[in-house]
This record gives C-alpha cells, structure tokens and sequence, in this order.
C-alpha cells in the first residue's frame, strides 16, 4: 500500500463515502474516519506479497449438469 | 419461588425414556422457568407456548405409540432469530425486518422438529449478528444471567443467556467471528462453531456468507454430541455444505484423552492480550488434561494480525454486500452501530477482498498443517471473563477485535466449555479447536475435561 499523507486519507475516505451511497449524520463521521484508519491496517497485511498459486479460499466446485429425462 | 432450571438434554432425554418425565410436563416446566426469569434477562423475542403446546402433544402420544423420533424427542428448544420457522417472524432483532414472516422452515428448524422436539419460541441476537446491545433496537438486549450489568456476548446472546439460565435445554445460534462461542464462554456454557459446511445454513439470514456458521449451544459436552447428531448433515440447499458422512458424535466420546497430542497456543493468547485470570485458568485446564493422559505442548499459530485483516476484511465486504440497499433507502431503521458496522465494507475494494480470501486460504492451510501432528489446540476464547456492558465497545471498528474469528478464517471447528470462575464471579472459557470436521474428537477431548474439572456445574445465581 502507498504511503499516504493526511490529505490523501480524507480525500479516500470521502470517496468511499460517497460511493457506499449511505449518508452518515456529520458528527458520526469522525468515528467513521477512526476505523476507517484501523481498516488501513489490514490492508497493510493483505498487501504483504503472495504466490501467483495462492487461489482463494472460495472457490467454485460444480457438479455435473443434471439433465432433463 | 423461582421454578428450577429445566433438564439439560441428556438427562431430559433419559428422564423421559424412563417414563419419569412427559413432553407435556417439561413444556409446563420450561414456561414456567421462562415466564419467571426472561422479563429481567430478556433472552426471548417470541415466546412459542401455543405451537409448543402442539408438538409436546403429538410427541405424547407418538411416544405413547410406540413412535420413537429418537433422543431429543418431547425436549424443548429456541431458535436464535436468524433461523427461519415458517409462521414465525424472522426479525435479525431488527427494524428492517420487524414483519419479515417465514414462510419455510431453516435445515435446522426442519431436523430439530423431526427429532420431535419442540420450539419454545425465537431469541434475542445482536442486529443481524453484527449490532451491539444498543438501547435503539425493537427489542430489549440478552443479559447475563451471572450479572445483569455484564455482558453476555454476542451475537447469539439470547441463546446463551436462555441455555445458561436453564431456560432452554439447547438454542441454536449462528457464528460470523464468533458469535456461538463467546456468548457460550460469557455465560459458562458449551458452544460449538462446527467446520464450515457440516451444518446446513439453508433458512438462516445471512450476514457474510463464506463465514457463516450454524451451530448449538448447550449445557454439556454430551448435549452438545446428542444436538450434533440431529443437525449435522450434507444439504443441497446450502452452496457452501459438505457432503461428507455424518460420524456417530456420541460413539467416542467417552473415550478419555489418553494418548491424545493437543497443542496450547499460549504465545497466540498473549499476543493477543488474555488477562492473569484467563490464563491461569487455561493452564490449569491443560494441566488437567496432561493428568488424564494427553500430551500437551505449546504451539505456535500463524499472527493475530493476519487473521484479522483477512477474516474482518471478508466480513465487512460480504455483509456490506447484503445490506447496502436497505441501508441506502432505509438507514434509520437499522441501529446506530449495526449501520456503522455494516458500513465499514464500503472501504474495501475489490482487490483487498480477493487479497483477503488467498490470505485466508494460506493461513488455513497452515493451521491445517499444525493439525495434522495434534489432535485439538488451545486457544482462549476471550481475553477475560464478561466486561461490564458500559465498556463494550460500539465502535464501528473494534480496537479489540474479538479472538475467536480465527476459527471462522480457517473453517475448523472449536468449542468453547466453562473452565474456571473470575474474582467477581463471572465463568472464564476453554477453546478447544479441532481438525476439519473433527467434531467428534473434538467433544471427546471437550467431555473429558468437563467429567474432570467440573466447571459445567455451577449455576448462575438466577
């Protein structure tokens, strides 16, 4: 994940604001902000490198196609 | 004077075999225990007498008949209101669903009434198994039968809280990160969150789908075996069920633990914080097993960080997925921090989810690994007993995430029993987590170190 300043965090959280389409009353905002600082964390963890072989862990297992009689 | 606890199912079971007990008189039983104990615990959002009244007269008279349905037969249950009961409202203690009416029954709805027994009615969760107990819900929040000022956990509050107050035998409960367990060691009772795919979630309303797990919660190991039995289960209905045989639960459960390899992640519990009282608790338990004959050693568990970004990532993407459009057209009718919660998912891209879900697979894998050379591993289930409900925290992102997600990341199954008491009183928990569909070793190592340490005894003071 890219380092970012202060300004980028505010600009990518409204984004993500705005694009969820659910309004928040603007005191809640703030605590919105905090955790949205803590996910920022995780992604920090997901973004440590993986092999081109690790797949998913959900995966599709189909079964044959049942045919009409 | 308060009427007793009701019977657990074991001994209901046998109770009612010896013909020293009818389905009838146990229904008037448990009324009675919950009309006079759940206006101060608040376990129950619909209570079922009527429909319960019904089923406890056909299993009269089938057991009059000569028609055995098996060992839950004429023994009451709840369903965490999540599940579907056709005619009944499904409401997810919320708003948004207050005249949801099902109109088909849940997997489990279906095989728990086929076992004969009968539904007492559905029980309070946290809003749609991701809220907290906020003051802004439909219903009044579960309390903790040991202290009413103390948490009871979540989200299947209303089914610990019903269990451990010997209101119900068994309540059935859902488990996202941890949902069965912790309220099972808030309230010192066993929970069990199976191996994903052994119980079917067909009818039970989602909140992350490749997270989701269906389980009991119960008074005893053997209870927890004897509702297994019933439950488990390959069913097409459900995307993400196992169509792998069914083993008898209760076969090897009295088999005791010698010889037994079980792995103790204590470096993992202090890493993430398990208070003294916890871990005194938790090496006295390990202690006790070595006594019955297991070897115990500790163990080293892939790091609490990457558990939690990849199981809350996936959590927060999925759930986000189910509610957005309710909570863009109707966001109020949601609880301020079932909204907020839910929300969260709006951060995570497409690529973080799918980062998540290989992270997931690697570290599965590699508990996995670790299995294959032990039996069970310890793992605290929390990192002290219930805190009081005015520290619970209802951020929208908890700076203490919960322990047990670990377990949903991976698909095990791990059970939680009571291990111990705190300085105020409160049960202190054993996780025991087992190997992919090892529910059967899993309770046999679960019931060998309740019969010896006896913790499953004490009572609640209601």
């Amino acid at each position: 994940m890219p380092d970012h300043t202060e300004a980028d965090i505010d600009a990518d959280f409204a984004s993500a604001m705005r694009r969820s389409g659910v309004t928040l009353d603007a005191d809640r905002l703030p605590g919105m902000r905090e955790s949205y600082l803590r996910y920022l964390e995780f992604v920090r963890v997901l973004d440590e490198p993986l092999s081109y072989t690790d797949e998913p862990a959900i995966a599709l297992h189909l079964q044959p196609t049942l045919v009409k009689a | 004077m308060t009427p007793p606890p009701v019977p657990g199912l074991a001994e209901a079971s046998r109770e009612i075999a010896a013909g020293h007990l009818s389905p009838g008189d146990l229904l008037d039983a448990t009324l009675a225990r919950i009309q006079a104990l759940d206006p101060a615990l608040h376990a129950f959002i619909e209570i079922t007498g009527d429909r319960a009244r019904t089923a406890a007269r056909k299993a009269e008279q089938e057991i009059h008949d000569g028609v055995a349905r098996g060992p839950l037969h004429g023994i009451p249950y709840g369903l965490k209101d999540l599940y579907d009961a056709a005619g009944l409202r499904t409401t997810c203690h919320s708003r948004v669903l207050l005249q949801n009416m099902a109109m088909t029954d849940s997997d489990a709805t279906t095989k728990l009434d086929g076992a004969g027994m009968m539904l007492m009615g559905k029980l309070s969760t946290h809003e749609f198994a991701i809220g907290a107990p906020n003051p802004d819900l439909p219903f009044p929040c579960a309390c903790n039968p040991w202290n009413v000022e103390h948490f009871a956990g979540g989200s299947s509050s209303g089914s610990g809280a019903a269990v451990a107050s010997g209101m119900l035998p068994l309540a059935m409960g859902t488990d996202t990160g941890g949902s069965i367990r912790l309220p099972a060691a808030y309230t010192g009772i066993v929970g069990l969150k199976p191996t994903y795919g052994r119980l079917s979630r067909f009818g039970v309303v989602p909140l992350a789908f490749s997270m989701d797990h269906a389980g009991p919660l119960t008074r005893t190991v053997e209870d927890c075996a004897l509702a297994m039995q019933a439950l488990a289960g390959y069913d097409p209905r459900d995307p993400g069920s196992a169509d792998i045989p069914v083993p008898d639960y209760l076969a090897e459960l009295k088999a005791g633990v010698k010889g037994l390899r079980i792995g103790y992640a204590r470096a993992f519990n202090a890493e993430a914080g398990v208070d003294a009282e916890e871990s005194a608790a938790l090496d006295a338990a390990a202690e006790v097993l070595r006594g019955l004959g297991a070897e115990v050693e500790e163990v080293v568990l892939p790091s609490r960080a990457r558990f939690n970004a990849a199981g809350w990532t996936v959590i927060q993407s999925e759930s986000f997925a189910v509610h957005a459009r309710d909570l863009r057209t109707r966001p109020h009718d949601y609880a301020r921090t079932t909204r907020e919660r839910i929300l969260l998912g709006a951060f995570v891209t497409g690529q973080e989810y799918v980062q998540a879900q290989r992270l997931r697979r690697v570290i599965a894998l590699e508990v996995d690994r670790l299995l294959q050379d032990y039996d069970a591993l310890i793992v605290a289930p929390f990192t002290g007993a219930a805190p009081k409900l005015t520290a619970v925290e209802h951020t929208p992102l908890r700076r203490d995430q919960p322990l047990t997600v670990l377990q949903n990341v991976t698909g095990h199954p791990a059970l939680c029993q009571p291990c111990g008491m705190s300085a105020n009183g409160l049960p202190l928990s054993l996780q025991l987590m087992g190997r992919q569909f090892g529910e059967a070793g899993l309770m046999r190592i679960a019931y060998a170190y309740e019969q010896a340490a006896g913790w499953h005894e004490k009572r609640p003071p209601v």
